[in-house]
């Protein structure tokens, strides 16, 4: 069986693509290919989907503008594109723009449903609570903050 | 050679365990391999390892293998490898072992991989992600694979600040990745689908529900030794549970066919099927120069006649050993230098014949 994207290698791997339909297809693929759609091959060399981004980026053709940085990592969308690698935690959110076609595209969803660490959890919510303790002293509701300083101190302990 | 120095391989002075995965001895083992799963893991505190460079990269070392070492594992704590330090050969046998990838093994700067004892339990420091938790076990074993890993992620994680978002879950430096971070993986052994030709069948199965399956050749269209890996292909959307859902459904079907298929082959040709089995072995125990292809394919043939009580001579787990053992990395590192295929051939080819006098 041939590679039905670049019908040269001989076909080892069996995926399903997600349509623009949202209806999906059977692809028998080489290797390389499967790599390049963003199929993860435990013990394979390293795939990429580079070239989906490269796609992606001529189709858009955007206005030229400032090329922006990450102001964490320094990586560009331009190397973002070329390498299909993001450069740090933070680039999820500095690049959401480009990566949740993306994500439709190779995950067929955009949204976390599975667990979550604790500790994440627990400085997530702390976040949170340390944003609403903002607005409620900023509109001078002092009890509302009061409850929230308790909330956080009991947080930090490892209270429950 | 005694069969314990026949199997030992040492790291950086280290020994590393055999592998459980080896011993054939889990559920449904005469059709599934190994059953493995990874997570993929990154601390808030650095950029991927991709973006890190210079003193920075044996900082962030540094830093994870701290975590490891602190970190609370309910069972026996891993060690640490240096790969920067170890030799080529000793990282060949590693990747020929599942332990690294192979991208990890020709990788170059501060990283490494700290494997547990019983060599079940691996965590990858410093690959594409700055930690990469697996656990690889014996048949299909999916339920206590992913009970291992979990317990392992989360001693980490008492020590560790992961990369995480509510959306996204899970942050990765690839986007293929991030999520659950979770991929699982089964080895099948599918002889007689493929005798029967009806292997196109299993790889449309699995792809209906976002599984991919993979097989692998060698030369040509030849498959090698009748492996077939399936795979979940999407980390996102999903939850770990239903990923671990979806491949507790469809493997036993794919294992239920091949077993259909091999009791058709028994009730049609029993003989020729016996004789299939015993040309393999009658190879393998006489030729003086064997082909890692035609290792691995009569291997294949030997290990359904086990299962299929033809060969009861023959432990399982010899050869599962001979798959690994006979594979480049493991017969250098046994000759203790570099060799020539040629010369491999003949070394893979006496090995063999040695292992398998031992218990014909
Ligand atoms: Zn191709
Ligand atoms: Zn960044």
């Amino acid at each position: 069986m041939i590679c039905e994207s670049c019908r040269e290698n001989l076909a080892t791997v069996y995926v399903s693509e997600v349509l623009e339909t949202k209806k999906k297809k059977v692809m028998r693929l080489c290797e390389g290919c499967a790599r390049e759609r963003g199929v993860d091959l435990p013990d394979s060399d390293q795939f990429s989907v580079k070239d989906f981004l490269a796609k992606a980026g001529e189709e858009r053709r955007e206005a030229r503008s400032e090329p922006i940085l990450c102001p964490d990592c320094g990586i560009g969308l331009e190397e973002f594109r070329r390498t299909g690698r993001l450069g740090c935690a933070r680039d999820y959110a500095h690049f959401r723009a480009e990566l949740l076609p993306l994500l439709d595209r190779i995950q067929g969803a955009r949204t976390h449903t599975g667990q979550a660490p604790l500790r994440a959890s627990v400085r997530l919510e702390l976040e949170g609570l340390r944003a609403s303790l903002e607005t409620a002293v900023a509109s001078e509701d002092y009890e509302q903050a009061a409850a929230l300083r308790d909330s956080i101190e009991q947080l930090e302990e490892g209270r429950p | 050679m005694s069969e314990s120095e026949a199997l030992a391989l040492e790291v950086c002075g280290q020994p590393i365990g055999l592998g459980e995965w080896l011993s054939g001895a889990g559920p449904e083992s005469d059709i599934v391999m190994s059953t493995r799963v990874r997570l993929a893991r990154n601390v808030v505190e650095f950029p991927f390892p991709n973006r890190i460079e210079g003193d920075r990269q044996g900082d962030l070392e540094q830093f994870l293998r701290d975590g490891i070492a602190a970190a609370p594992f309910p069972d026996q704590a891993p060690s640490y490898l240096d790969l920067d330090q170890a030799p080529s050969l000793d990282r060949q046998c590693l990747v020929e072992r599942h332990l690294i990838s192979k991208d990890h093994a020709s990788a170059r700067g501060r990283r490494g991989v700290a494997i547990e004892p019983a060599a079940t339990l691996s965590i990858m420091v410093n690959e594409e992600d700055h930690l990469r938790l697996q656990v690889l076990r014996s048949g299909f074993l999916l339920d206590e694979a992913w009970a291992q890993i979990e317990a392992a992620d989360r001693a980490l994680e008492e020590k560790l600040n992961y990369a995480f978002s509510p959306e996204l879950g899970y942050l990765t430096s690839c986007p293929t990745n991030v999520g659950t971070g979770l991929r699982i993986s089964v080895m099948l052994h599918l002889p007689a689908l493929v005798m029967t030709k009806r292997i196109e069948k299993v790889f449309h199965a699995g792809t209906n529900v976002n599984l991919a399956v993979r097989g692998f050749y060698g030369e040509g269209t030849e498959a090698l030794g009748d492996f077939y890996q399936i795979s979940n292909q999407v980390t996102l959307g999903q939850s770990e549970l239903g990923i671990l859902q979806s491949m507790a459904e469809q493997v036993p079907l794919i294992i239920r066919y091949e077993r259909n298929m091999r009791e058709k082959l028994i009730t049609e040709n029993r003989l020729g099927l016996e004789d299939r089995v015993w040309r393999a072995l009658g190879l393998l125990e006489r030729a003086r120069l064997t082909t890692s292809q035609e290792a691995m394919g009569y291997l294949s043939v030997i290990r359904m006649g086990i299962h299929l009580g033809f060969l009861d001579s023959i432990p399982i787990s010899l050869v599962n050993e001979l798959f690994i053992q006979t594979q480049p990395g493991h017969l250098q590192k046994r000759a203790g230098e570099a060799l020539e295929t040629s010369v491999r051939d003949e070394l893979r080819a006496a090995y063999i014949r040695e292992r398998l006098a031992g218990v014909l």
